[in-house]
């Protein structure tokens, strides 16, 4: 019976390559870091299944990363407080940087990594960079004659329900910080009460809040905005262009929050190897190259264009307390008022 | 063979048909499961978005918003209305009554645990069914997006829709918002279907709300998108078609599935939900895997029918005509007639009863021809008057005679016997007569010979005989005396009374001649001899 030997044949072929299953890659990273054909050119070019995660903020990158002990995941683009955080938390792992070959072609800035802080423990490193950029402030040129100097436009009852800010709860606390003139990332307890009454207020002159950058750009569209604070810097003034709205872009007085984003390798990663190929991948210069191309972001190959003035950027460090910072901003956006907000 | 390779085709034609048959009805059935699924929905929202109107038409809610004095009354009066709603409806979650100054303060916040605090009442100006809603003019309603919640996967989905609440002044006063669990909607619509239907819901973003993927994989929530998986949802997203067919590719865990897509208005603008039932093709062709089944032991039975059939039918075939044809070769080898199946009723029964009739009739014919020819040879050895042998015969025999008695040395003895004046009688009594005397002598001419020797006629009214055996001359002569007295006797022919005397010659072998010419020829001399000493005489060849 030759049918029968062809059906053995082909249910043997299926078993067998069903048994030779291609590894995955679980990437957990940021909107345009891992476009979808340049994924698939990875995935193809090391015959392997690859499944990217997008996170919106901190907050969820946290959530998502700290469950389970981060076996959900491979790899993952965190900026160097976070990564700092989850060196800490014990999710990560050291990086052989023998492997990872297309450090070469980096900058030498994003090569000492020994000068970029939370990246070394223990003499180990734990990221490699890969995108940064600050956040600034958009402003509608139609509606705003002078552009915005200082972060306290966002609070200016002029532009009130004209505005819209981001759904972060640890970089809000920083800037409620800048507007207050106090060191961002620490806040003493005693600072709170009037650090949340600031984000309340926040609350109250915007319009809303937003997480994607696309969602900042729907949002800026569908309603009559004057003022967006940026966490996603020039990709959203990128976006907003490419959507036809007249911007304009500026690093406020106080200076801006920067991030420097740093891919990392989890602990508990079965597939180290391919985790590594991925981060020598995306620092090729096509891959890194689309993320200033598409989505306006800064790269690690090439310097950065020259600004008519030096900026002043903040770096992100590691905040005192990440967890409170998000209970209370949690219940500062479900609309609490300010005797609500539960203080410790 | 042949008919089983035949029948192998169709059936494998019949197969593949029926299993598109199979698919385009399983399509069909997921096309309108779909399209039932997606106007129960309809039905849902439209229920649900009625049931707000009411709400919002009533008095109440203007007059808390209004803060009239004393609205405590009206306020109670709210809540509970809110309340009942709720019990009545399972999915509702929540329904609150939102002003539009402070902030979007919550005056009224009911949800399935009762009715909350007003201290914790919360300012929801910052959220799309706030701000959105305040900017509809009256009677136009809000559909939210539904989200997951990013920071909390397995938060509620919720569907809120809200309803602006107008009085005279230029602006909304307020909204109310009826929240929906849409888990607990999908679950109830879900109940309709059977279980291995997988149910999708998309946001008009193609991110996948309810996604049984997720279920089973333990993913953690992250954002999946419907376009990713199936590139053709495209149409629908964009509006240009209402619903469709597609494949969704078999992935991790998940095999290949046949999928309908319909799109569902919750409102007048773009937004919308796409709502899909998949169904693994493995289930679709497990049903036709049984026909498969029923098909192949068809196929093998019939197969099997017909090869034993056709065996059969060889056998009964070919068996008869084996035997025919052996008994043609053996009838026409040696014409014997063999057993040949003529009991049979069908046409080789009749081909072989007329192989048989032909044989018999073929066997007559050579009997008949064996018959004639034996006759022809008498004949042509016979004298047809006296039945004697004629001369061809008689050197036959003499030369015969010769060679024998050469080798036995025995004697052999010619007696020529010539009729006196028969052609007298013959011309006085007529050749009937003539012929009667011819036979007689012949008669006459036996009598006197023993069985060994040969009487022939030789012509005319010659006669010539051989005797096989002498002892010597004297006895052949003694034997011609007798014979020459037997013919003194007169005839009595025709009622005549004839005298016939005949004239007679001898020769002896093998002193009168060793071969049969000479010896005949000295027999004739001595006859001559006799004829010329007066007839009826015996002269007897003497060479010595």
């Amino acid at each position: 019976m030759p049918l029968r030997s062809l059906l053995t044949l082909v249910l043997l072929t299926l078993f067998c390559s069903s048994l030779h299953a291609k590894p995955l890659l679980r990437v957990l990273a940021w909107p345009g870091y891992a476009d979808a054909d340049l994924v698939d050119a990875f995935a193809e070019r090391y015959d392997a299944d690859v499944e990217v995660t997008l996170v919106g903020n901190d907050d969820e990158l946290r959530l998502k990363l700290s469950k389970d002990g981060g076996q959900h995941y491979d790899v993952i683009a965190a900026n160097t407080s976070e990564i700092n955080y989850f060196v800490q938390q014990q999710l990560l792992q050291p990086l052989r940087l023998s492997n990872l070959t297309q450090r070469s072609r980096q900058l030498q800035q994003f090569r000492q990594l020994n000068d970029i802080p939370g990246l070394m423990h223990d003499g180990q490193a734990y990221g490699v960079p890969y995108a940064y950029g600050e956040m600034g402030l958009i402003y509608n040129r139609k509606m705003m004659s002078r552009p915005p100097t200082s972060i306290n436009s966002l609070w200016d009852p002029r532009w009130q329900g004209q505005v819209l800010a981001y759904d972060g709860s640890s970089h809000n606390f920083s800037l409620a910080r800048q507007t207050l003139a106090k060191p961002p990332f620490a806040i003493p307890s005693e600072d709170m009460p009037a650090t949340v009454d600031k984000l309340i207020a926040l609350r109250r002159n915007v319009l809303s809040f937003y997480s994607l950058p696309e969602e900042s750009v729907s949002l800026f569209m569908q309603n009559s905005i004057a003022l967006m604070y940026a966490n996603y810097g020039r990709q959203q003034l990128k976006l907003l262009q490419d959507a036809g709205a007249d911007v304009g872009y500026v690093i406020p007085q106080e200076g801006a929050l920067a991030w420097l984003d740093c891919w990392a390798i989890t602990r508990t990663t079965p597939n180290r190897d391919l985790a590594e190929q991925w981060i020598n991948y995306t620092l090729e210069p096509q891959v890194s190259g689309a993320l200033t191309e598409r989505h306006g972001l800064e790269n690690t190959l090439r310097t950065l264009q020259a600004s008519s003035a030096p900026l002043r950027l903040i770096w992100l460090e590691p905040v005192e307390n990440a967890e409170l910072r998000a209970k209370l901003w949690k219940s500062i956006l479900a609309g609490d008022r300010p005797g609500n907000v539960v203080l410790p | 063979m042949f008919g089983l390779l035949l029948g192998g085709i169709a059936s494998y034609y019949s197969l593949s048909s029926s299993k598109q048959i199979l698919i385009a009805a399983a399509k069909r059935d997921l096309l309108l499961a779909n399209q039932v699924l997606g106007r129960n929905l309809q039905i849902s929202l439209e229920n649900f978005a009625s049931d707000l109107k009411v709400l919002s038409d009533q008095s109440q809610p203007v007059e808390v918003l209004q803060n009239m004095p004393n609205n405590s009354k009206e306020v109670e009066e709210l809540a509970r209305l809110f309340s009942s709603m709720l019990d009545a409806h399972p999915e509702y979650q929540r329904i609150r009554l939102i002003e539009a100054k402070n902030y979007g303060l919550e005056r009224i916040n009911v949800d399935r645990q009762g009715i909350v605090a007003s201290t914790a009442l919360q300012e929801k100006g910052h959220i799309p069914y706030v701000f959105k809603t305040l900017k509809l003019s009256p009677g136009q309603q809000f559909f939210s997006e539904i989200a997951p919640s990013r920071l909390d996967p397995d938060k509620a989905l919720t569907l809120h829709i809200a309803s602006p609440i107008w009085t005279n002044e230029p602006r909304a006063v307020g909204v109310i918002v009826l929240s929906i669990d849409v888990k607990t909607l999908f679950s109830r619509l879900k109940r309709e279907l059977p279980d291995y239907y997988q149910f999708f819901l998309a946001n008009s973003q193609g991110e996948l709300l309810l996604n049984p993927e997720r279920e089973q994989s333990q993913d953690q929530g992250s954002i999946a998108m419907l376009q990713a998986q199936l590139p053709e949802i495209l149409t629908l997203l964009s509006g240009k078609s209402s619903s469709m067919l597609g494949i969704l590719p078999a992935k991790r865990e998940q095999p290949s599935r046949l999928a309908a897509f319909t799109t569902i208005s919750i409102e007048a603008e773009s937004n919308h939900l796409l709502l899909g039932l998949a169904v693994p093709e493995k289930h679709i062709l497990q049903a036709s895997q049984a026909l498969d089944q029923r098909l192949i032991q068809i196929i093998a039975a019939l197969g099997l029918i017909t090869l034993i059939l056709s065996l059969w039918l060889a056998r009964q075939m070919i068996r008869p005509l084996n035997q025919i044809g052996l008994a043609i070769a053996h009838f026409s080898q040696d014409l014997s007639l063999q057993p040949l199946p003529t009991e049979r009723g069908d046409e080789l029964g009749k081909l072989a009863r007329d192989i048989r009739a032909m044989q018999e009739k073929i066997l007559a014919q050579i009997i008949q021809l064996n018959t004639n020819q034996q006759e022809l040879q008498r004949m042509a050895h016979i004298d047809p008057l006296t039945g004697l042998p004629n001369r061809r015969l008689f050197f036959d025999r003499l030369e015969h005679a010769i060679s024998n008695a050469e080798r036995s040395g025995k004697l052999l003895g010619l007696l020529y016997v010539d009729l006196d004046h028969f052609k007298e009688i013959n011309d006085t009594h007529g050749h009937a007569a003539g012929d009667e005397v011819l036979s007689n002598v012949a008669h006459l001419l036996v009598s006197v010979t023993r069985s060994g020797d040969t009487v022939a006629r030789l012509g005319g009214d010659e006669f010539v005989i051989l005797f096989d055996e002498v002892e010597s001359r004297a006895t052949l002569l003694g034997i011609a005396q007798k014979l020459l007295s037997l013919l003194q006797n007169r005839l009595l022919i025709d009622g005549k009374d004839l005298q016939v005397r005949a004239s007679l010659g001898i020769s002896l072998y093998p002193h009168d001649g060793s071969d049969a010419q000479t010896l005949l020829q000295n027999a004739d001399r001595a006859m001559y001899s006799s004829k010329r000493s007066g007839r009826n005489t015996i002269t007897s060849s003497h060479i010595t």
